[in-house]
């Protein structure tokens, strides 16, 4: 993925979070559920946060001319999709022995969040390590 | 492993996003590479080298502990 379709794809995504969450969390708050919308805009405005960092990030390479990927970072990405792969078995592990006291649909949102939340710390780590060969 | 990437870059009067475009990789790629903190492909040692008109074993430098 080139640097121009990146960021216009994380902005489009970024477009979709506010708008489906603003809309949602409005239905939310005319069925009576107040507390849940307001949750719902902090996580909405969390993960808009984080995309900000990527969008900025993008918008400085696309202006500077600069690849967005390179062979370190592709050698840092491949790293932490393996270390997030062993890290997410011992999740589900995890979860499975726990099983009865969650509903599935809470053990397979648990699940691929920690997938998600262990690949983006091992490519943060990883991202800062010395000498990856 | 040591290098000579920073002190040909500034020579040849290049800061390091200048030389990351002209190598066609990240600016903080060049901060590894200067600091001898990530080993490169051949390929892009050979792009460096050729940017900085000099050759690999000139500018990367292995010593024999970085070969054990």
């Amino acid at each position: 993925m080139n640097n121009k379709t990146k960021f216009l794809f994380l902005l489009i995504m970024s477009l979709l979070i506010v708008i489906s969450t603003i809309v949602f969390s409005a239905n939310l708050y005319s069925f009576g559920n107040s507390t849940l919308a307001i949750v719902l805009i902090f996580v909405m405005i969390a993960i808009v946060g984080i995309l900000s960092v990527f969008i900025k990030r993008c918008y400085y390479d696309l202006k500077a001319g600069i690849p967005g990927d390179d062979e370190r970072t592709k050698k840092v990405r491949m790293y932490a999709a393996g270390y997030s792969y062993f890290i997410s078995l011992y999740v589900w592990i995890l979860l499975l022995a726990f099983h009865r006291y969650l509903d599935t649909d809470d053990l397979l949102m648990i699940g691929i969040l920690g997938m998600v939340i262990s690949f983006y710390l091992s490519w943060v780590l990883l991202n800062r390590k010395k000498d990856i060969d | 492993m040591k290098t000579k990437v920073k002190e040909l870059r500034v020579r040849f009067n290049l800061t390091q996003e200048q030389l990351a475009k002209k190598v066609g990789v990240r600016r903080e790629t060049i901060v590894f590479l200067e600091k001898g903190e990530y080993n490169p492909s051949l390929k892009l040692a050979a792009k460096v080298a050729r940017v900085l008109n000099s050759t690999i074993e000139e500018i990367f430098i292995m010593e024999d502990s970085d070969l054990e």
